[in-house]
């Protein structure tokens, strides 16, 4: 189906009130079928936006009639496209919710299924290893069955990819075979994208491993399976591995050639041009053309860039205005004089504080397993502000604030972050990048709290005495939050190894504050931190010195988060 | 103080016996057996010092009578200060002189209550019945109703708070050694701190909050008292550590009849309160909530301003 075939805004919305107004059950059904096939079709091209409303419609209708089968697959459907829109929590939340459905319905294939859409949305932040737990769970739960089965074919695949990612090519390879013999014709009809990335990754695994001949075969497969479809995705797909093969063969001409006419057509579809600009700076690299190579990579950080901050305000735009989009000039009116009122209203979180927490929360994901970094660091802030005597709702609001300060964490390349080792000049200025990413994401909305959040994510890496990024501000310029926040931050990042640097033990970290104090941070907040985090640990009996400090450090985070009636 | 040994349940049965009760009355009341009951009530005619139902009732209206008298006595004596508050405390009780200001204080406050609505948590039954405890704990505190801490205590609600929750059990603790309830007071306190050993529990400033509170009550020590107030105004992350030391000690100080020092901890607490509710109010609050009645009155122009503005 090519892009003109499909409805544009119209139909979707006529379809999302049709799913909204009281129907008869069996005519409720076709509408969430028909719903369900539109959303599919959206996302082949690229226009998960579009689809993500009519896919959570559908999810809620079907919750309505508590028809399992579809609640599953509308969930799965919220999932995939939110995790296309960057919302890691949010599709993770989706599949959770689906594989509790299946977990009802004691059915293992959707439960293996869900386990493996969970794997697909941690694989897209570059978490590699947690997806490979899931894919590898997804594979057991699918073990006693015989014969092909669908998610034990997906997920072998991905499986297979995520050991391509972490270096692993003998069982990459051992997981890809296992899941072409699993393919099915009719599984290749169903999902030829599936199909076309399991080859492609045979490719890249087969020319890691040095065996040419046997990826030249793969190719072969691409192609074909290429010719019979005629989705944008794939095509992009096909055309990317041939490039990446014929790379590989040492014909990187041709492979330029080839890469320039797919970036003509990636430039149509989004979600692919970060693949191909990729593979395009490897081709330019190997075929010597630096400068170039430079020039792309230039291109996909600003690629990225923009996606990241486009997707986050959508986010937000989708949970400040749940109405049908498109409104007319009253309801805009109707809008901004809510606003108004709501300046004279008592403050309270607004509508998208929990869409730009859920961000936040896949943005720092890249670099810390859990997530729980931007969580860390805000309970931290809080009790840094307290401590520092700032009145307590302000402290909240530091607080609540801090939690973002990764945000702009979304805008860089999964690749840059995932690796442990250290970065190099061009690399380094992309990760910078992340304190204006973080600012621009959270300009829109003049709410005080969002406000906040926005000064911190932009100062949290100035430094005390003028030399941070991005901007040289030093000593009080620096706005509160974000001298609070760069102590919580480099404290936090110091005991759980965040980054290049190894984890320290919770003693020697503060010594490092210390040492930076006057220079990176201000010298108040870093005795005062010291004071704070000596005595809590002190109530909790701790050994700063302890070898590994992570699991003190948590319950020293847990312990500050307690509610106890205080703020 | 003679009053102390008179618990919830010897202060019911009085009650009882000065209406004219009989003991099948009383034990019916109190849910009681008869024979138990009896057995009470000679337990409480021996502390007392009587012999029978007739002294007792004579005993308690001269008791109750007394009180009253010594109120009306101590606020004659008691020279008027111009300190409106500071006297009010002294002659009422915190809690009645802070009136609904109250609730910018203790645990569970106002602020704690927005800060919760700010964080976008919500309110469970758990959380409710727990900050309803809390909150009540605090009245006692303020008003000095001794007798209430020791019920909750009696009713083996001790045991539960400190498992659940320490801070609000530190309270609990401070309220029984401030009513002289020391046995009480001082099993729960080392409960407490013997769990701080085990890592979860109070922190250090709360068992130094519940060391001070016992030596200004128990020892009747002159400098104790001032330690708590000292305390008090030490630099603290805890507002509500803070605002228990500075109830505990104008307590202290009322019982000394250390006026000046009672009153200075009274105002203390009213500038807690006070600035509570700024703060509230600079964050855009409605600090009482409800609707806003009637338009704040116009910014008045000084004339500086003014003249500016013409040239």
């Amino acid at each position: 189906m090519s892009q003109e075939d499909l409805p544009g805004e119209g139909p979707v919305q006529a379809l999302i009130s049709q799913l909204r107004a009281p129907l008869p059950a069996e005519g409720a059904n076709q509408v969430v079928d028909s719903a369900l096939a539109l959303c599919r079709q959206l996302y082949g091209s690229a226009r998960s936006r579009d689809a993500l409303p009519l896919a959570q419609a559908a999810l809620a209708r079907s919750r309505e009639a508590s028809d399992p089968n579809r609640i599953l697959r509308a969930a799965a459907a919220c999932g995939m496209l939110s995790a296309d829109m960057a919302d890691i929590v949010a599709a993770v939340g989706y599949h959770v919710q689906a594989l509790r459905v299946g977990m009802r319905e004691e059915n293992r294939g959707e439960m293996s299924r869900s386990w493996n859409n969970i794997g697909n949305a941690l694989g897209i932040t570059g978490n590699y290893s947690m997806a490979a737990r899931c894919f590898q769970r997804s594979l057991a739960l699918v073990a006693p069955m015989s014969g092909p089965v669908y998610s034990r074919f997906a997920a072998s695949g991905n499986l297979a990819d995520c050991f391509f990612q972490l270096g692993n090519t003998s069982e990459g390879i051992a997981q890809a075979e296992r899941a072409l013999h699993e393919m099915t014709p009719a599984f290749r009809e169903h999902d030829p994208y599936a199909a076309v990335l399991l080859h492609r990754n045979l490719v890249r695994l087969n020319v890691a491993a040095g065996r040419l001949d046997l990826a030249e075969r793969h190719v072969a497969e691409v192609v074909a399976i290429g010719a019979a479809s005629a989705s944008p995705r794939v095509r992009i797909a096909v055309d990317i591995t041939r490039a990446s093969f014929e790379l590989a063969s040492g014909r990187s001409d041709v492979a330029l050639t080839r890469l320039d006419q797919v970036l003509a057509r990636a430039r149509e579809v989004p979600s692919t041009l970060r693949d191909t600009l990729a593979c395009v700076i490897r081709a330019e690299e190997s075929a010597g053309n630096t400068a170039r190579a430079l020039m792309r990579l230039e291109e996909l950080s600003d690629h990225i860039y923009n996606l990241a901050i486009e997707r986050a305000r959508e986010h937000v735009e989708l949970a400040g205005v749940r109405e049908e989009a498109g409104l007319a000039m009253g309801q805009r009116n109707e809008i901004d004089r809510a606003r108004l009122v709501s300046k004279l209203e008592p403050r309270s979180a607004p509508e998208s504080f929990k869409a730009l927490q859920r961000l936040a929360v896949g943005a720092v994901m890249r670099m810390d397993e859990t997530g729980w970094h931007g969580r860390r660091v805000g309970a931290l802030s809080k009790a840094l502000a307290l401590a520092l005597g700032t009145p307590p709702l302000q402290a909240v609001e530091i607080g609540m604030a801090a939690e973002l300060h990764d945000i702009g964490m979304l805008s860089i390349p999964e690749g840059i972050l995932a690796s442990k080792r250290s970065l190099n000049a061009a690399e380094t200025a992309i990760v910078q990048r992340h304190a204006d990413a973080g600012a621009e994401m959270l300009r829109d909305d003049d709410h005080p709290m969002v406000f906040m959040a926005q000064e911190i994510a932009r100062y949290h890496h100035a430094h005390w005495d003028g030399q941070g990024y991005p901007a040289r501000v030093a000593g009080r310029f620096i706005p509160l939050g974000a001298r609070i926040c760069a102590v919580a931050d480099a404290y936090d990042a110091m005991v759980c190894g965040i980054g290049s640097e190894p984890a320290r033990t919770m003693a020697e970290a503060l010594e490092e504050l210390q040492r930076g104090a006057g220079t990176q941070f201000d010298p108040e907040h870093v005795s005062c931190f010291d004071a704070l985090v000596r005595s809590e640990s002190e109530d909790l009996g701790m050994d700063l010195q302890a070898g590994s400090g992570m699991e003190d450090f948590q319950e020293l985070v847990l312990t500050l988060k307690e509610d106890r009636g205080f703020v | 103080m003679k009053d102390a040994m008179i618990d919830a349940k010897n202060q019911r049965m009085l009650e009882l016996l000065a209406v004219g009760s009989t003991s099948r009355v009383i034990a019916k009341q109190m849910g009681y057996q008869e024979g138990t009951m009896r057995v009470y009530l000679h337990n409480l005619y021996r502390r007392i010092g009587v012999a029978n139902k007739t002294e007792a009732v004579v005993w308690y209206l001269n008791r109750e009578k007394s009180r009253d008298d010594l109120k009306a006595e101590k606020s004659a004596q008691r020279p008027t200060t111009g300190d409106v508050f500071g006297d009010m405390a002294l002659e009422e009780d915190l809690f009645a002189t802070l009136g609904v200001m109250s609730q910018f204080t203790g645990p569970y406050g106002r602020v704690w209550e927005v800060a919760q609505r700010l964080e976008g948590t919500a309110m469970d039954e758990k959380m409710s019945e727990r900050r309803g405890r809390a909150r009540l704990l605090w009245r006692a505190l303020l008003k000095g109703d001794w007798a209430y801490g020791k019920r909750i205590y009696d009713a083996d609600m001790g045991g539960a708070i400190s498992l659940d929750a320490p801070s609000d059990a530190v309270l609990l603790a401070a309220l029984l050694v401030a009513g002289g309830f020391s046995l009480a007071g001082d099993r729960l306190a080392s409960q407490l701190t013997d769990k701080r050993k085990a890592g979860r529990g109070v922190t250090t400033r709360e068992a130094t909050l519940m060391r001070l509170a016992r030596d200004a009550f128990q020892a009747q020590d002159a400098q104790a008292a001032a330690a708590l107030q000292k305390f008090a105004g030490e630099k603290s992350s805890a507002a509500v550590i803070k605002q228990a030391a500075m109830v505990l000690a104008f307590h202290a100080f009322k019982a000394r009849s250390e006026d000046a020092r009672a009153r200075q901890c009274a105002n203390a607490m009213w500038a807690e309160a006070e600035s509570a509710r700024k703060h509230l109010e600079a964050m855009g609050e409605r600090p009482l909530g409800g609707e806003a009645a009637f338009a704040a009155p116009a910014k008045a122009v000084t004339r500086e301003k003014a003249m500016a503005g013409a040239r």
